[in-house]
């Protein structure tokens, strides 16, 4: 049986640029799987804003991806350096390099509708609504479906049966 | 083979076809739509759990789960039918996969978005795509089996015979029933109809249960057994009748045989009276012959008295206009003797005796004399009565010689005619005619009598003249009497006797016509009887004889008359001959 998103135990730049290029995918389809009201979008037009907070890990991979479109708007990238940035992002991922001002940052996240995602370890536990987790050499996911609902954001049911963990 | 069935055979034969043919028809129809039915069923039933299997699989696509991916393909194996199943990714690398059983090798089919539903030999391919937001992100296959469905082609095929089976056989059953509703009346029927021939019972009677066809049926049969009945009565007292005819013939014959005994007995008997009677006869024969002799005599004696009274009636014609003639003569003798009483010649004599006295002077008398001047006056005078006397003495005289002569004519004439009796000779009809007119010339004229005459030229006839005079006599006499009697009651001024003479290639005619006084329907008939007679004077037999004369000369007489007054008409034909001959 052939698989995707394979990755090698050991940590190179071409594995990490695979992981990486798969987490890039996956930031996308979660827009997808996601109910999205229509006051998310009322401020932004007819983009899709998708914001990457504090060094990105992705190299060009999510620019090769942002010509795609999300609910048939156009995919607005955006690094941003501050909470003030954020500000009008769908989707913001935080980088792992922000794993020290987590907590705040969670608390201090503007109150609209935004999905947030992270690969930093315990981020859904602590507050974060998706966590990109590792099980075995797989990409997986937790979910934090009771923040992300205080959030406002619901998801589709299929999202939900293939997340490693919900919360 | 067919027609000798029963008729409730027939019908049912008919109509168990004809069921059987509709439920069949109707068996396939349903069939077939159920089993097209059964096969859209069960793929779009396919194509539903496709639908819903490729939807649950967006998410597994979408983030590389296989294993969820894996898990609702396996969710699959709830369906009997369906044997495999994969998903495909776009990039054509194969996803995940499901199989009904380990040893069964199928091959997930390439990435392609053309296929929806494919039909193969026994098996269905159902193609759905794995969309994300609208994109196709795989393809989903499902491959089923289609067991289910011949299965299911089976079990409808099985159903749908048992049905039809049992649907035949209740069909039979129930118009087997009706059958015997419809069919008993006509067997039932069928049955007296055998009954009555071969037991010649004719009072039974079909029973009428309905009014339909049948019913009718029924009620005509039972009208016929009636009228059958009705014969069969009628002609077994015929026989009865006709038995105790045989008895009383037989009682008869008995009866005849007994007779016949006697009669045979008085046959012999009579058979010896009959040879007596035999010799009566003998005698008698000969008396009859004798009497037949006499009665020939008697008949030609009666013929010659016939014959005499045919010359009677020419002689009493002559007699009578001979003395109708000597009449004339008588008073031409009493006008010239009374003429001669009365002459004057007796003054002559005194003429004469004066002139005697006075004989000495004659002269002197005549001259002095008062009388004697008075003599030459009366001799002139005496002279010119002398001259007229003497003219109808002379006018007298001659008219008695006339008489005389027509008298002396009559008499000649009567004599050549007499003289001819029996002898056949060439006569001129007209001249006969003519004959017959003189003899009675002075009747016609005393009565005034115009007689018109239209005589054609006809053939000379041989005959006896004599004969056919008397006929033409007799004729004019009645016709003559018939217009004087006509005169006394009609008071008839114009009296007119036609007589004609006329022929065609076979014949003669000789009609006397007149306008007197006709004959009576009735009488017409009778006029040439013996005896009949309608005149006080007549004496009856004077047409009959013509009658008979006219039949010897071959000839007949026929007679018209459009009735009383109306006058009559008497014609005598008489047939031409070779001896005839064109005048």
């Amino acid at each position: 049986m052939m698989l995707t998103g394979v990755i090698p135990g050991i940590a190179s730049a071409s594995a990490s640029s695979k992981e990486y290029k798969l987490k890039a995918a996956y930031l996308l389809n979660f827009a997808r799987f996601v109910y999205w009201p229509e006051e998310a979008f009322e401020k932004t037009g007819n983009n899709f804003n998708l914001c990457v907070y504090g060094e990105s890990p992705f190299g060009e991979n999510l620019d090769k991806l942002s010509s795609k479109k999300i609910l048939k708007r156009n995919i607005k990238l955006s690094y941003v350096k501050s909470l003030e940035e954020s500000s009008a992002c769908h989707i913001v991922f935080i980088c792992s390099s922000e794993e020290a001002e987590l907590e705040n940052l969670i608390t201090d996240l503007p109150d609209r509708i935004m999905l947030t995602v992270s690969d930093i370890e315990g981020f859904s536990a602590g507050g974060g609504m998706i966590e990109f987790v590792r099980v075995g050499n797989k990409i997986k996911f937790e979910i934090n479906v009771k923040e992300s609902t205080k959030q406002g954001i619901k998801y589709r049911s299929q999202l939900l049966e293939v997340a490693e963990h919900l919360r | 083979m067919f027609s000798n069935l029963s008729i409730k055979r027939k019908i049912l034969s008919v109509y168990v076809i004809i069921t059987g043919l509709v439920l069949a028809f109707a068996f396939v129809i349903v069939t077939g739509i159920s089993i097209k039915g059964s096969k859209e069923n069960i793929i779009s039933g396919l194509e539903v759990l496709g639908e819903i299997v490729a939807d649950r699989c967006s998410a597994p696509l979408a983030f590389s789960d296989v294993e969820s991916a894996n898990s609702n393909l396996r969710a699959l194996s709830s369906h009997d039918a369906i044997l495999y199943a994969c998903i495909r990714t776009s990039e054509n690398e194969e996803f995940s996969d499901y199989s009904v059983s380990a040893e069964a090798m199928y091959a997930c089919d390439d990435y392609s978005l053309d296929n929806k539903t494919k039909l193969e030999d026994n098996q269905v391919n159902i193609y759905r795509p794995v969309m994300l937001e609208g994109e196709p992100i795989g393809v989903l296959q499902i491959k089923a089996s289609l067991n289910e469905l011949t299965e299911a082609i089976v079990r409808s095929v099985g159903v749908s015979s048992i049905v039809f089976f049992v649907l035949m056989g209740m069909a039979v059953l129930i118009s087997g029933k009706i059958m015997d509703m419809i069919t008993k009346p006509i067997m039932q029927l069928k049955d007296i109809a055998q009954s009555v021939t071969l037991n010649q019972d004719y009072e039974l009677r079909a029973e009428k249960s309905s009014d339909d066809e049948v019913g009718v049926l029924v009620g005509v049969f039972n009208n016929m057994l009636d009228q059958i009945q009705l014969r069969d009565s009628y002609l077994l007292e015929e026989k009865e009748r006709a038995e105790m005819s045989a008895l009383s013939a037989k009682s008869y014959a008995s009866k005849t045989e007994k007779m016949n005994l006697e009669l045979a007995i008085e046959i012999k008997e009579r058979s010896r009276v009959e040879n007596e009677l035999h010799n009566l006869n003998e005698t008698l024969e000969d008396k009859v012959n004798e009497r037949t002799a006499e009665l020939k005599d008697l008949n030609e004696k009666i013929g010659d008295v016939a014959r005499s009274a045919g010359m009677a009636e020419v002689a009493s014609g002559v007699l009578h206009n001979v003395g109708n003639v000597l009449n004339s003569v008588n008073v031409s003798a009493s006008v010239i003797r009374e003429q001669i009483r009365k002459s004057k010649s007796e003054n002559l004599s005194r003429v004469v005796k004066m002139l005697d006295d006075n004989s000495d002077d004659v002269a002197a008398f005549i001259g002095a004399d008062s009388k004697g001047k008075q003599i030459p006056k009366f001799l002139h005078l005496l002279s010119e009565q002398l001259g007229e006397e003497k003219k109808i003495l002379f006018k007298e005289l001659d008219d008695l010689a006339n008489s005389i002569d027509h008298i002396k004519n009559v008499i000649s004439m009567q004599q050549s005619y007499a003289g001819s009796v029996g002898v056949m000779e060439q006569v001129s009809l007209s001249g006969l005619v003519e004959d017959a007119l003189k003899i009675n010339f002075q009747a016609m004229q005393r009565h005034g009598i115009e007689v018109v005459k239209k005589f054609d030229d006809v053939p000379l006839v041989y005959i006896d003249k004599h004969k056919l005079l008397q006929i033409v006599i007799n004729l004019i006499s009645n016709a003559k009497n018939a217009l004087a009697d006509a005169e006394k009651k009609y008071r008839l001024e114009n009296k007119i006797m036609q007589i004609s003479i006329s022929s065609d290639k076979d014949q003669v005619f000789i009609e006397v016509k007149d306008n007197g006084i006709g004959i009576e329907a009735n009488d017409v008939q009778h006029l040439f009887e013996y005896g009949f007679k309608k005149r006080q004077d007549g004496h009856g037999y004077g047409l009959h004889h013509s009658a008979i004369v006219a039949n010897e000369l071959g000839g007949k007489i026929t007679v018209e008359s459009e009735g009383p007054g109306k006058g009559a008409s008497f014609k005598v034909i008489i047939p031409l001959d070779d001896k005839s001959m064109g005048e």
